[in-house]
């Protein structure tokens, strides 16, 4: 006779990008969560296919009790049809959660896809993995291209001020316009939490990662739908960082914002080795060829 | 202004917006390119793309609007129409 007992809990499916890591965890925080399902989570991030991150079978799905997914239109998918073919199976008695996927560019406002990224023959990281800036600057590239010294390109981005390329309030005008379409038809919703509280809290660790006071609004609606109670004092208090990296923010970006939980002395959590000043950033960041 | 003017109008102006929002002022854009054809476009750049359309051209290209399209020609037609009917 077996000694293990069938676990007889829900079945609730969770699919979406890398900010799942965090759902994932902040739900399983929740005894109550815990004590009435089982979470299975399938993730994907940007520019991977797709159905095969996802092949999630009809057995399981009608196994399934709740489904957490991302609305279709706005993941960055590499195969949107793939994932609504996917969305059409879920069968008609589970209880479907959508949630959105977010993104804010207003305090990283010169991202671009850095193509240093693809190059096969790249730096490693000092632990020995080739080197990823998933989150490239395109005033430094610029620069870079001019052949600049990095000690000049360093010296000259701290200096300056991102209103003079950029408008910013346009920009956060432009994403909360996005996101607010985004979120019409979710179930969960970020949108007024992130506009009110993205200049004192970290609502955002990067342009397309919530950070933890974003993750547990959503994880405390994903439960209030569920029937369960929201996340206690820890969450709140008692976490790092759930989702990596967590980019700096250009001191004229905090000034420009009135943004209270940073200074430009600011370190930030780029992996799990390196919690890096803006300034050693872009040390790391322009070496990396 | 002619619709053929127009065009031609557009997709000029519009090589600057792009060198302007990807910070390379070397950027030369084709109209049959994709976001995977031009270095430093991805849906996260995308918005400050849009914004800089918006600003340079004086119209509102309303969220989703610009993602269905195909290529770079498609962004310069969606332009030059909204222009046309302004």
């Amino acid at each position: 006779m077996s000694g293990e007992t069938p676990d007889s809990r829900q079945l609730c499916l969770m699919v979406g990008t890398c900010i799942t890591f965090g759902l994932q965890y902040l739900l399983s925080m929740s005894e109550e969560f815990r004590q009435r399902y089982r979470l299975q989570a399938y993730r994907t991030h940007r520019h991977q296919q797709f159905m095969s991150d996802f092949a999630i079978g009809d057995e399981e799905l009608n196994a399934a009790s709740v489904f957490i997914y991302h609305t279709p239109g706005w993941a960055d998918w590499g195969n949107e049809q793939g994932y609504h073919e996917l969305l059409a199976r879920v069968p008609a008695h589970v209880q479907r959660i959508s949630i959105p996927y977010p993104i804010f560019p207003p305090l990283w406002p010169f991202h671009v896809y850095d193509p240093r990224n693809d190059a096969p023959d790249r730096a490693l990281f000092p632990h020995g993995a080739p080197a990823h800036y998933p989150y490239g600057d395109g005033v430094v590239l610029r620069m870079m291209r001019q052949g600049l010294p990095k000690e000049e390109i360093i010296r000259r981005y701290l200096d300056m001020d991102v209103s003079d390329e950029i408008g910013l309030d346009a920009l956060l005008e432009k994403s909360i316009e996005i996101q607010a379409v985004k979120e019409e038809n979710t179930d969960v919703k970020v949108l007024d939490f992130v506009a009110s509280e993205f200049r004192r809290q970290p609502a955002f660790l990067t342009m397309n990662h919530v950070g933890n006071p974003t993750l547990i609004h959503m994880a405390d609606q994903i439960l209030g739908r569920l029937g369960c109670a929201p996340l206690g004092p820890f969450a709140h208090r008692g976490l790092f960082h759930l989702v990596s990296p967590q980019m700096p923010i250009h001191p004229s970006v905090i000034r420009h914002f009135g943004l209270t939980y940073v200074t430009p002395e600011s370190r930030y959590a780029f992996d799990t080795f390196r919690n890096l000043t803006l300034e050693e950033y872009l040390s790391f960041y322009i070496d990396f060829a | 202004m002619e619709k053929a003017d127009l065009a031609t109008d557009v997709m000029a102006r519009l090589q600057e917006v792009f060198r302007r929002a990807f910070f390379d002022d070397g950027l030369e854009v084709a109209e049959t390119d994709t976001a995977a054809d031009v270095d430093g476009w991805d849906s996260l750049s995308h918005v400050r793309l849009l914004l800089s359309i918006e600003r340079q051209f004086g119209i509102r290209i309303a969220p989703g609007e610009a993602d269905r399209l195909a290529d770079v020609g498609e962004l310069a037609r969606l332009i030059a129409s909204k222009l046309q009917a302004a």
